[in-house]
Protein backbone atom coordinates (compact mmCIF):
# COMPACT_ATOMS: atom_id res chain seq x y z
CA UNK A 1 0.00 0.00 0.00
CA UNK A 2 1.37 3.44 -0.89
CA UNK A 3 0.57 6.59 0.99
CA UNK A 4 -2.91 7.75 0.07
CA UNK A 5 -3.67 11.39 -0.34
CA UNK A 6 -6.83 12.96 0.86
CA UNK A 7 -9.03 13.93 -2.03
CA UNK A 8 -11.43 16.62 -0.97
CA UNK A 9 -14.50 15.05 -2.62
CA UNK A 10 -13.94 11.63 -1.07
CA UNK A 11 -16.21 10.73 1.79
CA UNK A 12 -14.56 9.06 4.75
CA UNK A 13 -16.12 7.14 7.61
CA UNK A 14 -14.15 6.65 10.81
CA UNK A 15 -15.43 3.84 13.03
CA UNK A 16 -13.83 4.23 16.43
CA UNK A 17 -13.93 3.44 20.10
CA UNK A 18 -15.63 6.20 22.07
CA UNK A 19 -12.55 6.42 24.27
CA UNK A 20 -10.93 8.52 21.53
CA UNK A 21 -13.99 10.57 20.60
CA UNK A 22 -12.61 13.89 21.88
CA UNK A 23 -9.31 13.41 20.03
CA UNK A 24 -11.07 12.43 16.78
CA UNK A 25 -13.65 15.20 16.97
CA UNK A 26 -10.87 17.74 17.54
CA UNK A 27 -9.53 16.99 14.05
CA UNK A 28 -12.73 16.08 12.15
CA UNK A 29 -15.14 18.77 13.33
CA UNK A 30 -14.20 21.05 10.45
CA UNK A 31 -14.14 18.27 7.84
CA UNK A 32 -17.50 17.87 6.12
CA UNK A 33 -16.37 14.82 4.19
CA UNK A 34 -15.53 12.82 7.34
CA UNK A 35 -18.27 11.15 9.33
CA UNK A 36 -17.62 9.44 12.64
CA UNK A 37 -19.19 6.44 14.36
CA UNK A 38 -18.36 5.54 17.93
CA UNK A 39 -18.81 2.28 19.81
CA UNK A 40 -18.91 1.55 23.53
CA UNK A 41 -15.44 1.46 25.13
CA UNK A 42 -16.55 -1.53 27.23
CA UNK A 43 -16.11 -3.70 24.14
CA UNK A 44 -12.38 -3.90 24.83
CA UNK A 45 -13.22 -6.25 27.66
CA UNK A 46 -15.28 -8.48 25.41
CA UNK A 47 -13.15 -8.74 22.26
CA UNK A 48 -15.32 -11.58 20.98
CA UNK A 49 -18.22 -9.14 20.58
CA UNK A 50 -16.17 -6.27 19.22
CA UNK A 51 -15.76 -7.58 15.68
CA UNK A 52 -19.52 -8.21 15.26
CA UNK A 53 -20.36 -4.68 16.36
CA UNK A 54 -17.76 -3.12 14.07
CA UNK A 55 -18.79 -5.37 11.17
CA UNK A 56 -22.39 -4.22 11.55
CA UNK A 57 -21.38 -0.61 11.02
CA UNK A 58 -18.96 -1.44 8.21
CA UNK A 59 -21.77 -3.26 6.37
CA UNK A 60 -24.00 -0.20 6.59
CA UNK A 61 -21.29 2.12 5.29
CA UNK A 62 -19.55 -0.04 2.74
CA UNK A 63 -21.63 1.02 -0.25
CA UNK A 64 -22.17 4.60 0.88
CA UNK A 65 -18.74 6.10 1.62
CA UNK A 66 -15.51 6.13 -0.36
CA UNK A 67 -13.18 5.15 2.45
CA UNK A 68 -13.58 3.31 5.76
CA UNK A 69 -10.97 3.87 8.48
CA UNK A 70 -10.87 2.09 11.83
CA UNK A 71 -10.25 3.96 15.04
CA UNK A 72 -9.27 0.66 16.63
CA UNK A 73 -6.06 -1.22 17.17
CA UNK A 74 -5.76 -4.99 17.29
CA UNK A 75 -7.44 -4.63 20.71
CA UNK A 76 -6.88 -8.17 22.02
CA UNK A 77 -7.84 -9.53 18.58
CA UNK A 78 -11.19 -7.74 18.84
CA UNK A 79 -11.05 -6.54 15.21
CA UNK A 80 -9.85 -9.81 13.69
CA UNK A 81 -12.23 -11.03 11.00
CA UNK A 82 -13.73 -7.64 10.10
CA UNK A 83 -14.01 -7.02 6.35
CA UNK A 84 -15.45 -4.50 3.89
CA UNK A 85 -16.62 -6.21 0.72
CA UNK A 86 -16.36 -3.32 -1.70
CA UNK A 87 -14.16 -0.64 -0.17
CA UNK A 88 -11.64 -2.41 1.97
CA UNK A 89 -10.58 -0.88 5.27
CA UNK A 90 -7.67 1.23 6.46
CA UNK A 91 -6.38 0.01 9.80
CA UNK A 92 -3.80 1.62 12.10
CA UNK A 93 -0.99 -0.77 13.07
CA UNK A 94 -1.59 -0.07 16.77
CA UNK A 95 -2.01 -2.89 19.27
CA UNK A 96 -4.52 -0.82 21.21
CA UNK A 97 -5.66 2.76 21.71
CA UNK A 98 -2.51 3.77 23.56
CA UNK A 99 -0.64 3.72 20.25
CA UNK A 100 -3.06 6.34 18.92
CA UNK A 101 -2.65 8.52 21.99
CA UNK A 102 1.13 8.26 21.99
CA UNK A 103 1.21 9.35 18.37
CA UNK A 104 2.20 6.21 16.44
CA UNK A 105 2.41 2.43 16.72
CA UNK A 106 6.19 2.63 17.07
CA UNK A 107 6.01 5.32 19.75
CA UNK A 108 3.84 2.96 21.77
CA UNK A 109 6.13 -0.03 21.30
CA UNK A 110 9.17 2.06 22.25
CA UNK A 111 7.45 3.43 25.35
CA UNK A 112 6.04 0.04 26.29
CA UNK A 113 9.35 -1.79 25.98
CA UNK A 114 11.21 0.89 27.90
CA UNK A 115 8.73 0.69 30.79
CA UNK A 116 6.59 -2.48 30.66
CA UNK A 117 4.88 -1.70 33.96
CA UNK A 118 3.02 1.35 32.67
CA UNK A 119 -0.66 1.87 33.32
CA UNK A 120 -1.67 4.52 30.80
CA UNK A 121 -4.40 7.05 31.47
CA UNK A 122 -5.85 9.58 29.03
CA UNK A 123 -8.61 12.19 29.34
CA UNK A 124 -10.99 9.69 27.72
CA UNK A 125 -10.21 6.85 30.10
CA UNK A 126 -10.38 9.13 33.14
CA UNK A 127 -13.64 10.64 31.86
CA UNK A 128 -15.13 7.16 31.63
CA UNK A 129 -13.99 6.50 35.23
CA UNK A 130 -11.67 3.73 34.13
CA UNK A 131 -8.70 4.72 36.24
CA UNK A 132 -8.00 1.93 38.76
CA UNK A 133 -9.31 3.85 41.81
CA UNK A 134 -12.57 4.68 40.04
CA UNK A 135 -12.95 1.06 38.92
CA UNK A 136 -12.66 0.02 42.58
CA UNK A 137 -15.33 2.50 43.65
CA UNK A 138 -17.70 2.27 40.68
CA UNK A 139 -17.47 -1.38 39.71
CA UNK A 140 -15.77 -3.53 42.31
CA UNK A 141 -17.13 -2.23 45.64
CA UNK A 142 -20.82 -2.66 44.69
CA UNK A 143 -20.12 -6.19 43.50
CA UNK A 144 -17.56 -7.47 46.01
CA UNK A 145 -17.47 -5.10 48.99
CA UNK A 146 -14.61 -2.71 49.74
CA UNK A 147 -12.12 -5.14 51.21
CA UNK A 148 -12.20 -7.61 48.34
CA UNK A 149 -12.46 -4.78 45.81
CA UNK A 150 -9.28 -3.10 47.01
CA UNK A 151 -7.43 -6.38 47.40
CA UNK A 152 -8.40 -7.60 43.91
CA UNK A 153 -7.33 -4.41 42.13
CA UNK A 154 -4.03 -4.37 43.99
CA UNK A 155 -3.48 -7.99 42.96
CA UNK A 156 -4.26 -7.15 39.33
CA UNK A 157 -1.78 -4.28 39.29
CA UNK A 158 0.90 -5.64 41.59
CA UNK A 159 3.61 -5.70 38.92
CA UNK A 160 2.79 -2.25 37.50
CA UNK A 161 5.33 0.41 38.31
CA UNK A 162 4.05 3.63 36.71
CA UNK A 163 0.88 5.58 36.21
CA UNK A 164 1.43 7.37 32.91
CA UNK A 165 -0.87 10.25 32.07
CA UNK A 166 -0.89 11.01 28.35
CA UNK A 167 -1.65 14.62 27.51
CA UNK A 168 -3.57 14.24 24.25
CA UNK A 169 -4.24 17.97 24.01
CA UNK A 170 -8.03 17.83 24.29
CA UNK A 171 -8.67 18.52 27.96
CA UNK A 172 -7.64 20.69 30.85
CA UNK A 173 -4.93 18.52 32.33
CA UNK A 174 -5.09 19.72 35.93
CA UNK A 175 -8.11 17.68 37.08
CA UNK A 176 -6.76 14.66 35.17
CA UNK A 177 -3.39 15.09 36.83
CA UNK A 178 -5.03 15.16 40.23
CA UNK A 179 -6.82 11.84 39.59
CA UNK A 180 -3.79 10.18 38.00
CA UNK A 181 -1.54 11.23 40.89
CA UNK A 182 -4.05 9.92 43.43
CA UNK A 183 -3.93 6.56 41.66
CA UNK A 184 -0.14 6.52 41.64
CA UNK A 185 -0.05 7.32 45.34
CA UNK A 186 -2.66 4.71 46.30
CA UNK A 187 -0.97 1.89 44.39
CA UNK A 188 2.56 2.97 45.27
CA UNK A 189 3.55 3.61 41.66
CA UNK A 190 5.67 6.33 40.13
CA UNK A 191 3.81 9.10 38.29
CA UNK A 192 4.72 10.22 34.81
CA UNK A 193 3.26 12.57 32.21
CA UNK A 194 3.79 12.28 28.48
CA UNK A 195 2.94 14.91 25.92
CA UNK A 196 2.65 13.06 22.65
CA UNK A 197 2.08 13.89 19.00
CA UNK A 198 -1.50 12.73 19.38
CA UNK A 199 -3.13 15.28 17.13
CA UNK A 200 -0.85 14.55 14.19
CA UNK A 201 -1.76 10.86 14.31
CA UNK A 202 -5.50 11.51 14.46
CA UNK A 203 -5.16 13.92 11.54
CA UNK A 204 -3.63 11.12 9.50
CA UNK A 205 -6.38 8.78 10.64
CA UNK A 206 -9.08 11.13 9.37
CA UNK A 207 -7.42 12.59 6.28
CA UNK A 208 -4.44 10.50 5.36
CA UNK A 209 -1.82 10.11 4.16
CA UNK A 210 -1.51 6.59 5.52
CA UNK A 211 2.19 5.77 5.77
CA UNK A 212 2.83 2.06 5.52
CA UNK A 213 4.66 1.85 8.83
CA UNK A 214 1.61 3.22 10.63
CA UNK A 215 -1.38 1.90 8.66
CA UNK A 216 -2.28 -1.04 6.47
CA UNK A 217 -5.04 -1.45 3.94
CA UNK A 218 -7.23 -4.53 4.00
CA UNK A 219 -8.33 -5.25 0.43
CA UNK A 220 -12.05 -5.52 -0.39
CA UNK A 221 -13.39 -8.86 0.79
CA UNK A 222 -10.26 -9.68 2.81
CA UNK A 223 -10.48 -10.05 6.56
CA UNK A 224 -8.35 -8.33 9.16
CA UNK A 225 -5.88 -10.82 10.65
CA UNK A 226 -3.66 -10.82 13.70
CA UNK A 227 -0.63 -11.39 11.43
CA UNK A 228 -1.07 -7.98 9.83
CA UNK A 229 0.09 -6.43 13.09
CA UNK A 230 3.31 -8.41 13.20
CA UNK A 231 4.53 -7.84 9.62
CA UNK B 1 -18.74 -39.16 48.83
CA UNK B 2 -20.13 -37.23 45.90
CA UNK B 3 -21.82 -34.85 48.32
CA UNK B 4 -18.44 -33.87 49.80
CA UNK B 5 -16.97 -33.36 46.36
CA UNK B 6 -19.99 -31.37 45.18
CA UNK B 7 -19.70 -29.01 48.13
CA UNK B 8 -15.99 -28.43 47.53
CA UNK B 9 -16.58 -27.78 43.85
CA UNK B 10 -19.37 -25.32 44.62
CA UNK B 11 -17.26 -23.58 47.27
CA UNK B 12 -14.54 -22.97 44.68
CA UNK B 13 -17.00 -21.73 42.07
CA UNK B 14 -18.55 -19.40 44.66
CA UNK B 15 -15.21 -18.31 46.14
CA UNK B 16 -16.18 -19.42 49.67
CA UNK B 17 -12.67 -19.10 51.02
CA UNK B 18 -13.82 -19.08 54.64
CA UNK B 19 -15.55 -22.44 54.28
CA UNK B 20 -13.22 -24.41 52.06
CA UNK B 21 -10.89 -25.69 54.78
CA UNK B 22 -13.71 -27.21 56.78
CA UNK B 23 -15.19 -28.79 53.67
CA UNK B 24 -11.85 -30.28 52.64
CA UNK B 25 -11.20 -31.53 56.17
CA UNK B 26 -14.52 -33.31 56.34
CA UNK B 27 -13.91 -34.87 52.94
CA UNK B 28 -10.56 -36.15 54.18
CA UNK B 29 -12.24 -37.42 57.36
CA UNK B 30 -14.69 -39.27 55.15
CA UNK B 31 -11.69 -41.12 53.69
CA UNK B 32 -11.84 -39.54 50.26
CA UNK B 33 -8.41 -39.71 48.65
CA UNK B 34 -6.67 -36.31 48.45
CA UNK B 35 -5.91 -36.69 44.76
CA UNK B 36 -9.54 -37.48 44.11
CA UNK B 37 -10.58 -34.28 45.91
CA UNK B 38 -8.27 -32.32 43.63
CA UNK B 39 -9.17 -34.10 40.40
CA UNK B 40 -12.90 -34.48 40.91
CA UNK B 41 -13.81 -31.35 42.89
CA UNK B 42 -11.18 -28.64 42.74
CA UNK B 43 -10.10 -28.80 39.12
CA UNK B 44 -13.69 -29.18 37.84
CA UNK B 45 -14.62 -26.20 40.08
CA UNK B 46 -11.95 -24.03 38.50
CA UNK B 47 -13.07 -25.31 35.11
CA UNK B 48 -16.51 -23.81 35.79
CA UNK B 49 -14.86 -20.58 36.95
CA UNK B 50 -12.86 -20.45 33.72
CA UNK B 51 -15.97 -20.94 31.61
CA UNK B 52 -17.88 -18.24 33.49
CA UNK B 53 -14.92 -15.90 33.00
CA UNK B 54 -14.79 -16.53 29.27
CA UNK B 55 -18.48 -15.70 28.92
CA UNK B 56 -18.12 -12.53 31.05
CA UNK B 57 -20.40 -13.90 33.72
CA UNK B 58 -17.64 -13.19 36.23
CA UNK B 59 -14.55 -10.97 36.16
CA UNK B 60 -10.99 -10.97 37.45
CA UNK B 61 -11.88 -10.44 41.14
CA UNK B 62 -14.11 -13.54 41.25
CA UNK B 63 -11.36 -15.47 39.52
CA UNK B 64 -8.84 -14.33 42.12
CA UNK B 65 -11.13 -15.22 45.01
CA UNK B 66 -11.80 -18.66 43.51
CA UNK B 67 -8.04 -19.18 43.20
CA UNK B 68 -7.49 -18.17 46.83
CA UNK B 69 -10.22 -20.62 47.81
CA UNK B 70 -8.67 -23.49 45.92
CA UNK B 71 -5.23 -22.61 47.26
CA UNK B 72 -6.44 -22.79 50.85
CA UNK B 73 -7.90 -26.20 50.16
CA UNK B 74 -4.74 -27.36 48.42
CA UNK B 75 -2.58 -26.25 51.33
CA UNK B 76 -4.46 -28.73 53.50
CA UNK B 77 -4.10 -31.49 50.95
CA UNK B 78 -0.45 -31.05 49.94
CA UNK B 79 1.05 -32.82 53.00
CA UNK B 80 -1.43 -35.64 52.52
CA UNK B 81 -0.62 -35.92 48.83
CA UNK B 82 3.08 -36.17 49.67
CA UNK B 83 2.40 -38.67 52.44
CA UNK B 84 0.41 -40.76 50.02
CA UNK B 85 3.68 -40.97 48.12
CA UNK B 86 2.23 -39.72 44.89
CA UNK B 87 4.89 -39.62 42.21
CA UNK B 88 5.38 -36.40 40.23
CA UNK B 89 3.47 -36.52 36.99
CA UNK B 90 6.22 -34.52 35.33
CA UNK B 91 8.21 -31.31 35.55
CA UNK B 92 7.04 -28.04 34.05
CA UNK B 93 8.86 -24.71 33.76
CA UNK B 94 6.42 -21.81 33.51
CA UNK B 95 6.72 -18.08 32.88
CA UNK B 96 5.07 -14.99 31.48
CA UNK B 97 7.13 -13.87 28.48
CA UNK B 98 9.46 -10.86 28.21
CA UNK B 99 7.73 -7.48 28.50
CA UNK B 100 4.55 -8.93 29.94
CA UNK B 101 3.90 -8.47 33.66
CA UNK B 102 0.58 -10.27 33.91
CA UNK B 103 0.50 -13.42 35.96
CA UNK B 104 -3.00 -14.04 37.23
CA UNK B 105 -3.63 -16.61 34.52
CA UNK B 106 -0.18 -18.16 34.78
CA UNK B 107 -0.45 -18.50 38.56
CA UNK B 108 -3.83 -20.13 38.19
CA UNK B 109 -2.41 -22.65 35.74
CA UNK B 110 0.51 -23.36 38.09
CA UNK B 111 -1.81 -23.96 41.03
CA UNK B 112 -3.91 -26.37 38.99
CA UNK B 113 -0.88 -28.21 37.62
CA UNK B 114 0.60 -28.60 41.11
CA UNK B 115 -2.73 -29.84 42.39
CA UNK B 116 -2.82 -32.35 39.57
CA UNK B 117 0.55 -33.70 40.66
CA UNK B 118 3.06 -31.92 38.43
CA UNK B 119 6.19 -30.31 39.74
CA UNK B 120 6.23 -26.71 38.54
CA UNK B 121 9.13 -24.27 38.49
CA UNK B 122 7.69 -20.76 38.32
CA UNK B 123 10.03 -18.35 36.56
CA UNK B 124 7.75 -15.37 37.15
CA UNK B 125 6.95 -12.56 34.73
CA UNK B 126 8.85 -10.51 32.14
CA UNK B 127 11.15 -13.48 31.55
CA UNK B 128 14.03 -12.94 29.20
CA UNK B 129 14.77 -15.67 26.70
CA UNK B 130 18.38 -16.32 27.75
CA UNK B 131 17.53 -16.97 31.41
CA UNK B 132 14.65 -19.19 30.38
CA UNK B 133 16.76 -21.27 28.01
CA UNK B 134 19.43 -21.66 30.69
CA UNK B 135 16.77 -22.92 33.08
CA UNK B 136 15.43 -25.40 30.56
CA UNK B 137 18.96 -26.71 29.99
CA UNK B 138 19.51 -27.02 33.73
CA UNK B 139 16.19 -28.56 34.77
CA UNK B 140 15.40 -30.51 31.60
CA UNK B 141 11.65 -30.20 32.20
CA UNK B 142 9.09 -32.29 30.36
CA UNK B 143 7.14 -29.16 29.47
CA UNK B 144 7.81 -25.47 29.06
CA UNK B 145 4.70 -23.30 29.60
CA UNK B 146 4.54 -19.75 28.21
CA UNK B 147 1.92 -17.15 29.03
CA UNK B 148 1.13 -13.70 27.58
CA UNK B 149 -1.78 -11.35 28.06
CA UNK B 150 -0.83 -8.65 25.58
CA UNK B 151 -0.62 -8.85 21.81
CA UNK B 152 2.46 -6.62 22.02
CA UNK B 153 4.32 -9.42 23.78
CA UNK B 154 3.06 -12.34 21.66
CA UNK B 155 6.15 -12.29 19.40
CA UNK B 156 8.22 -13.15 22.48
CA UNK B 157 6.68 -16.62 22.42
CA UNK B 158 8.00 -17.15 18.92
CA UNK B 159 11.43 -15.96 20.06
CA UNK B 160 11.48 -18.61 22.80
CA UNK B 161 10.65 -21.32 20.25
CA UNK B 162 13.36 -20.03 17.90
CA UNK B 163 15.85 -19.99 20.72
CA UNK B 164 15.04 -23.57 21.73
CA UNK B 165 15.74 -24.55 18.12
CA UNK B 166 18.94 -22.51 17.96
CA UNK B 167 20.18 -24.17 21.15
CA UNK B 168 19.40 -27.60 19.78
CA UNK B 169 16.99 -28.47 22.60
CA UNK B 170 13.62 -28.02 20.92
CA UNK B 171 13.01 -31.77 20.70
CA UNK B 172 13.85 -32.25 24.38
CA UNK B 173 10.91 -30.28 25.74
CA UNK B 174 7.24 -29.89 24.89
CA UNK B 175 5.99 -26.32 24.72
CA UNK B 176 2.49 -25.31 25.71
CA UNK B 177 1.23 -21.75 25.43
CA UNK B 178 -1.73 -19.78 26.73
CA UNK B 179 -3.14 -16.33 27.43
CA UNK B 180 -5.90 -14.10 26.15
CA UNK B 181 -4.48 -13.31 22.67
CA UNK B 182 -3.26 -16.87 21.99
CA UNK B 183 -5.14 -19.47 20.00
CA UNK B 184 -4.57 -22.77 18.22
CA UNK B 185 -3.63 -21.03 14.99
CA UNK B 186 -0.92 -19.01 16.72
CA UNK B 187 0.36 -22.09 18.50
CA UNK B 188 0.66 -23.88 15.19
CA UNK B 189 2.24 -20.88 13.50
CA UNK B 190 5.10 -20.58 15.97
CA UNK B 191 5.54 -24.34 16.29
CA UNK B 192 4.39 -24.84 19.89
CA UNK B 193 3.09 -28.28 20.84
CA UNK B 194 -0.22 -27.20 22.34
CA UNK B 195 -2.45 -24.31 23.31
CA UNK B 196 -4.69 -24.26 26.39
CA UNK B 197 -7.74 -22.02 26.56
CA UNK B 198 -7.98 -21.99 30.33
CA UNK B 199 -6.34 -23.45 33.43
CA UNK B 200 -8.36 -26.68 33.42
CA UNK B 201 -7.52 -27.27 29.77
CA UNK B 202 -3.86 -26.62 30.57
CA UNK B 203 -3.93 -29.53 33.02
CA UNK B 204 -5.53 -31.78 30.43
CA UNK B 205 -2.96 -30.77 27.82
CA UNK B 206 -0.04 -31.27 30.18
CA UNK B 207 -1.25 -34.80 30.88
CA UNK B 208 -1.57 -35.52 27.18
CA UNK B 209 1.82 -34.04 26.31
CA UNK B 210 3.54 -36.20 28.89
CA UNK B 211 1.78 -39.45 28.12
CA UNK B 212 2.30 -38.69 24.43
Amino acid sequence: MGPDCFIEEETVAVIACEIMEAEIEAVTRSLDAVETHYLDQGLHRTPSQMSDRIQGIVDRLDSRVDRIVLGYGLCSNGIVGVQARTKGIIVPRCHDCIGFFLGSPQAYLDDFHSRPGSYYLTPGWIGEKKDPLSIIVEEYVPRYGRETAEWAKKEELKHYTHIVLVDTGVADLEPMRHIAQKNAEYFGMAYLEIKAKTKAFFQKLAKGPYPEEEFFRVQPGDKITQESFFD
Amino acid sequence: MSEHLDKIREAIVGGLHNEIEELVSSAVDAAIAPQQIVNEAMIPGMDVVGQKFSTNEIFVPEMLVAAVTMNKGLDLLKPLLQKAGSVSKGTIVMCTVKGDLHDIGKNLVIMMLEGAGFEVIDMGVDMNVETLIAKVKEIKPDILGLSALLTTTLPEMAKVLESLEANGIRNQVKVMIGGAPVDDAYSEKIGADAYGGDAAEAVQIARELITG
